[in-house]
C-alpha cells in the first residue's frame, strides 16, 4: 500500500480546514462598541486638559478608573454616562441612583473627609467649586476638577466637561442633548398656559429665592411669576409684607397650615385656595440638583404650578 | 423721694424730663414702625387702618390696610414690649451687680435660651412624632421653640443661682463667675447639638439673631403679662437696689431681707428677659445701652431708672426694627445684627466720653 | 444704764482659721468706744459681728431690735457717684420707710438734722462724684446718722482724711453720742483713740485690754501689742497720744 503518498494530501486538507475555521471565526468577532472612537482617535481622547470653575488647569493623563464625586449632580452625571462602575466614592448627599448609596460616603461640601478620600487612591476627583475640598485634595497630589452649574444653561457644559474627563465625550453630548430635550418639552407644555404668581420658600425664617437665582430661573421657565422683585439678592431673607402684597397663587416649600397661621397670610390667594405645597425630599433633590434629572425637576415645578392655578378655577 | 423746692426744678425736673423724653421717643418709634416697612404704604391708609383696628374692626381690613393692622402694628408693639423687658432687666442687672456694664444675659439667660431653642429645633420633630404622631423628620411644632427657650433661659438662671449659693468673696462676684461657668457649659452643649445635626444650623442661627418677622397679636398678648409682672415687681423692689449701691454690708443693715430681695430682683428681671428672648431670640445691646444712658440723662435712683430704661429700651428696639426692615428693603436684616452694628460703636463712643 | 449693744463671748472662724476668740464688748448709750490693734487682729470682724453682718461661731450678739437701730459704715465701699448727697442720705431712712413708703415729716427732719450735723447741708444738691474724699466720708456718715440709729458702727472713718475733717468727723460723733447714740469706731490711728471714752485693744483675735484711754494706751501694753517700742505722751488738751518710737528697738 502506498501510505506515504496519501499523507501529504491529508495534511493539506486538514490545514485548509483549519484555515477556513480561523477565517470564519475572525468574521464573527463582535464589532467594536459604537461609543469608542475608531483606533486612531481613541488614542487621542487622553490626555485631557481643561480649565475648571476655579480657573485651575486640570490634566487627566489616562482614562480614569477610580473616580470620586463630591456633589450629587456630578454623581448622577457619572452614572448617566455609564461609568458608574468606575466611581469609588461619593459625598454624603449623593443618593441617586440606588447604586450610589452603597458607595463609601466621603463627607459634605464644607467637611470633606480628606483622609478617606486619599485612602481610596482616586485618579480623578470631581468636586464643587465651593468648600475646601479642591485645594486640600490638590495639595495632596490628586487630580481635581472643581465646578458645577450655577445657572440653568451651564448644566450642558458641565455634563460635557465631565464626559471628556472620563473618556465618554460622545455619551456626554448625547446626554446633554437629552436633558435639553427634556427641559424643552416641559417648557413647551407650559407655553400655552398663563403665567402663575408663585412664592417659593427655602426655610421659615423666611428665606426665599429671587428671580436671578438658579431655582428662580427654573420657576420662570415653567411659567412662574416670582412675587419677589427682580434684582433682589439670590436667597433673600424677605420681609413678609412683600409676599402678602405680591399675593401669590401658588406657594411651594411650606405647608398650608403653617401659611395660614402667619399674620395677614390667610387672605393670600394661594392660602385661600389651598394651593400651598411642600415638596418631598426626593422632589427637593430634583429641583436643586443641576444634573441630568433637571428636566424631571422642572416637570415637578410645572405640575405644582398647574395644579395651583387649577385650584382657582374650581 | 427727693427735693424741696419747685416741682419742675432740679432733680425732679430732670426725672420728669427723662421719663417724658423716653416716652416721646417711644411714641415716635411706634409711629414710624407702623408707617414704614418692606413696602411703601401711604399715610392715609396707615391711619385709617390703625383707627379701624382700635375700634375693633381690624379683622375686616383688606389689602395694604390689613398689612398695617395685622403685620405692622403687632410687630411694633411686640418690639416695644421686648425692648421694655430688656431695658428693665438690664437696669436690674446693673443694680444687682453694682456695675453699669452689666446686661440681662449675665446669668446665663442667652445661653440657656439658645440651648432650649436648639433642642427644640433638633429634637422637636422627633418629640412631636412620638407624642402626637407624624413623621419624625417634621420640623418642630410652632409653639415649641419659644417655650423651650423660655424654660432653658430660666433653667440657666436657677443653675447659676444654685452654683453661687456658697458665700463667695462678694455676692456679685460669685454670681458673675457662676453665670460665666453656666453660660460656657450651655454654649458648649448647644454647639455639640448643632454639630451633630447640622441641618438645623441656619434655623438656629436665624432664631438666635432675633427676628420680628412673624409677630402677631397673640404674641403681644402672651408676652404682656410677663412684662407687666416682671417690670412691676422690679419697680416695687427698686429702693432695695438703691441701697445695694452703698455696698453689700451697708445694704444689709438698711434692708433686713437683702438676700431675698436679691433673689426677687433676679427672678423678676429674669422673667422679663426670658420672655423677651423666648419670643425673639437673643438681641444684644438694648439691655446694656438703655439703662447705661438713662442713668446719666435721668436720675439714677432705681425707681426712675427702671421706668426710663424700660421706655428707652422699647424705643430703641422699635427704631432698630424699623432700620432692619427698611435699610435693605425688601430684604430684612435680623434685628440683633442691627442692634449690635449700631449699638457697638455708639457704646464705644459713650465709654470714651465717660473716661 | 443697760448697754445698747452687747457682743457676748463671741468667737468667729473663717475657713477653719480662728479670727476672734471669746471676745466680749458692751456699748453703753452715749459713749464712744475705739477699737484698736495691729493689722489682722480682727477689728473689722468684731465690728461686723456687732453689726449682725457675720454670725458668731459661738457666743451671741444682742443688738437693738428697732428698725435701723444699727448703722454701719464700712471701710472701703465707695458711694455711687451719680446720686446727689440728699438722695444718699435719704437712703438712711430706708429701715423706717420700707421699700414702698413715702418720706414723712419725721423722715425729712432726720435727714436735715443729719446733713447739718455733718456739715454737708450746703452740698445737698451736689452729685457725690463731684465731692472730695473727705466730703464723701461725711456724706456717708450723714446717711448713717439719718437712720436715727441706737448704735453707730464705723470702720476706720478717718483714714485718708485731712486733719480738719478728722476733727469735724469726730465732732459729729461726739454730738451724736451726746444724743444717746452708742458709737463704736475702729481706728488705725492711735491719736484718735485717745479722744474716745473707752478703748478696746484687740491682738490676734483676743481682747488684750479694755478701759479708758489713759489705761489702755500705756507704753508697756502697746509695745507688747504692736511689737515695737511705743511712746505715750499727753496732748495739751489732756488726750493720751501713743506714737511708735523711731530708731527704737523692735520688741
Amino acid at each position: 500500500m502506498r501510505v506515504g503518498a496519501k499523507a501529504p494530501r491529508f495534511f493539506w486538507v486538514v490545514l485548509l480546514v483549519l484555515l477556513a475555521l480561523a477565517l470564519s471565526c475572525g468574521r464573527d468577532a463582535p464589532k467594536p462598541p459604537a461609543d469608542l472612537a475608531p483606533a486612531a482617535p481613541a488614542a487621542a481622547a487622553f490626555p485631557v486638559t481643561v480649565r475648571d470653575d476655579l480657573g485651575r488647569t486640570v490634566t487627566v493623563k489616562t482614562e480614569p478608573h477610580r473616580i470620586v464625586a463630591l456633589l450629587p449632580s456630578h454623581t448622577e452625571t457619572l452614572f448617566a454616562l455609564g461609568v458608574g462602575d468606575r466611581v469609588v466614592g461619593v459625598d454624603d448627599f449623593s443618593d441617586f441612583p440606588a447604586e450610589a448609596t452603597h458607595l463609601p460616603k466621603l463627607g459634605a461640601l464644607y467637611e470633606p473627609r480628606v483622609e478617606q478620600i486619599l485612602a481610596l487612591a482616586p485618579d480623578l476627583v470631581i468636586a464643587s467649586e465651593g468648600g475646601p475640598a479642591p485645594e486640600r485634595l490638590a495639595e495632596q497630589g490628586l487630580v481635581v476638577w472643581a465646578g458645577s452649574a450655577r445657572q440653568l444653561d451651564e448644566v450642558y457644559r458641565v455634563i460635557e466637561v465631565v464626559g471628556r474627563l472620563v473618556g465618554k465625550r460622545d455619551a456626554a453630548v448625547a446626554l446633554a442633548a437629552r436633558v435639553r430635550a427634556d427641559i424643552e418639552r416641559v417648557e413647551a407644555d407650559v407655553r400655552s398656559g398663563r403665567r402663575v404668581r408663585v412664592y417659593y420658600e427655602l426655610d421659615p425664617t423666611p428665606y426665599t429665592v429671587a428671580p436671578g437665582s438658579f431655582l428662580g430661573a427654573l420657576l420662570a421657565r415653567v411659567g412662574g411669576d416670582n412675587v419677589i422683585p427682580k434684582g433682589t439678592e439670590d436667597f433673600p431673607r424677605i420681609g413678609p409684607e412683600v409676599v402678602i402684597a405680591g399675593d401669590p397663587e401658588v406657594m411651594i416649600g411650606l405647608t398650608a397650615e403653617d401659611a395660614a397661621r402667619r399674620p395677614g397670610w390667610s387672605h393670600i390667594t394661594a392660602v385661600r385656595r389651598g394651593a400651598v405645597y411642600k415638596l418631598t425630599p426626593a422632589e427637593e433633590n430634583l429641583v436643586s440638583r443641576p444634573g441630568p434629572r433637571l428636566g424631571e425637576g422642572l416637570a415637578v415645578l410645572a405640575r405644582y404650578l398647574r395644579r395651583g392655578a387649577g385650584e382657582g378655577s374650581r | 423721694m427727693s427735693g424741696s423746692g419747685e416741682r419742675f426744678s432740679g432733680r425732679a425736673g430732670r426725672r420728669l424730663a427723662a421719663i417724658a423724653g423716653a416716652a416721646l421717643l417711644l411714641a415716635l418709634g411706634l409711629v414710624m414702625s407702623t408707617g414704614t416697612g418692606s413696602l411703601s404704604i401711604d399715610t392715609a391708609t396707615t391711619l385709617g387702618a390703625v383707627g379701624a383696628g382700635l375700634r375693633g374692626r381690624g379683622e375686616e381690613l383688606v389689602g395694604l390696610a390689613a398689612i398695617v393692622w395685622t403685620v405692622r402694628a403687632p410687630r411694633a408693639l411686640l418690639a416695644a414690649l421686648v425692648g421694655a423687658c430688656l431695658g428693665g432687666s438690664g437696669a436690674a442687672m446693673q443694680g444687682i451687680f453694682v456695675n453699669p456694664l452689666a446686661d440681662p444675659y449675665l446669668l446665663g439667660i442667652a445661653s440657656g435660651a439658645s440651648l432650649g431653642a436648639t433642642v427644640a429645633f433638633t429634637e422637636g420633630g422627633r418629640l412631636a412624632a412620638a407624642f402626637v404622631g407624624g413623621s419624625p423628620t417634621q420640623p418642630a411644632p410652632e409653639g415649641m421653640v419659644p417655650v423651650a427657650a423660655f424654660v432653658g433661659a430660666l433653667g440657666a438662671v436657677v443653675l447659676t443661682m444654685a452654683l453661687a449659693r456658697r458665700r463667695g468673696p462678694t455676692q456679685a462676684t460669685t454670681l458673675l463667675l457662676a453665670g460665666v461657668v453656666v453660660g460656657s457649659v450651655l454654649i458648649a452643649l448647644t454647639t455639640y447639638l448643632m454639630l451633630r445635626d447640622p441641618s438645623h444650623v441656619r434655623a438656629v442661627l436665624s432664631w438666635t439673631l432675633g427676628s420680628f418677622s412673624w409677630s402677631r397679636w397673640s404674641d403681644v398678648r402672651s408676652i404682656a403679662p410677663y412684662a407687666v409682672v416682671g417690670l412691676g415687681a422690679l419697680l416695687v423692689m427698686a429702693r432695695g437696689l438703691d441701697a445695694l449701691q452703698l455696698g453689700d454690708d451697708t445694704a444689709r443693715t438698711l434692708t433686713p431681707r437683702l438676700g431675698w430681695l436679691r433673689v426677687g430682683v433676679i427672678a423678676a428681671g429674669s422673667l422679663a428677659a426670658a420672655a423677651a428672648v423666648a419670643f425673639v431670640g437673643v438681641i444684644g445691646f438694648v439691655g446694656l445701652v438703655a439703662p447705661h444712658v438713662m442713668r446719666r440723662l435721668g436720675t439714677p435712683d432705681h425707681r426712675t431708672l427702671l421706668a426710663t430704661s424700660s421706655l428707652a429700651g422699647a424705643a430703641l428696639l422699635v427704631l432698630a426694627d424699623v432700620v432692619a426692615r427698611t435699610v435693605e428693603r425688601p430684604v430684612e436684616l435680623p434685628v440683633g445684627v442691627v442692634t449690635t452694628l449700631l449699638g457697638g460703636p455708639f457704646f464705644l463712643w459713650l465709654l470714651r466720653r465717660e473716661a | 444704764m443697760s448697754p445698747s449693744l452687747v457682743v457676748e463671748s463671741a468667737s468667729f472662724s473663717y475657713e477653719q482659721r480662728p479670727v476672734l476668740r471669746d471676745v466680749t464688748l458692751a456699748v453703753a448709750p452715749g459713749e464712744i468706744v475705739a477699737i484698736i490693734g495691729p493689722n489682722g487682729a480682727g477689728k473689722t470682724t468684731l465690728l461686723k459681728l456687732a453689726a449682725g453682718l457675720l454670725p458668731p461661731s459661738s457666743g451671741r450678739v444682742v443688738a437693738p431690735a428697732r428698725a435701723g437701730g444699727v448703722a454701719y459704715l464700712s471701710q472701703a465701699d465707695p458711694l455711687p457717684g451719680a446720686f446727689t448727697v440728699r438722695e444718699i442720705v435719704e437712703l438712711g431712712r430706708l429701715p423706717h420707710v420700707g421699700l414702698l413708703g413715702r418720706l414723712g415729716p419725721l423722715d425729712r427732719a432726720a435727714v436735715e438734722a443729719a446733713l447739718s450735723r455733718t456739715g454737708t447741708a450746703t452740698l445737698a444738691s451736689r452729685l457725690v462724684e463731684t465731692l472730695s474724699g473727705g466730703e464723701q466720708q461725711r456724706v456717708a456718715l450723714a446717711r448713717a446718722l439719718a437712720q436715727s440709729p441706737v448704735v453707730l458702727l464705723l470702720d476706720e472713718p478717718t483714714s485718708h482724711l485731712d486733719p480738719r475733717y478728722q476733727v469735724e468727723l469726730f465732732g459729729a460723733l461726739r454730738s451724736a453720742a451726746a444724743e444717746g447714740v452708742g458709737v463704736v469706731v475702729v481706728v488705725h490711728d492711735l491719736a484718735l483713740a485717745g479722744a474716745a471714752d473707752r478703748c478696746v485693744l484687740l491682738v490676734r483675735g483676743e481682747l488684750r485690754a479694755e478701759g479708758p484711754p489713759a489705761e489702755v494706751l500705756s507704753a508697756h501694753t502697746l509695745s507688747a501689742a504692736y511689737g515695737t517700742v511705743m511712746d505715750v505722751l499727753r496732748a495739751p488738751d489732756g488726750r493720751v497720744i501713743a506714737l511708735p518710737a523711731m530708731g527704737g528697738e523692735v520688741a
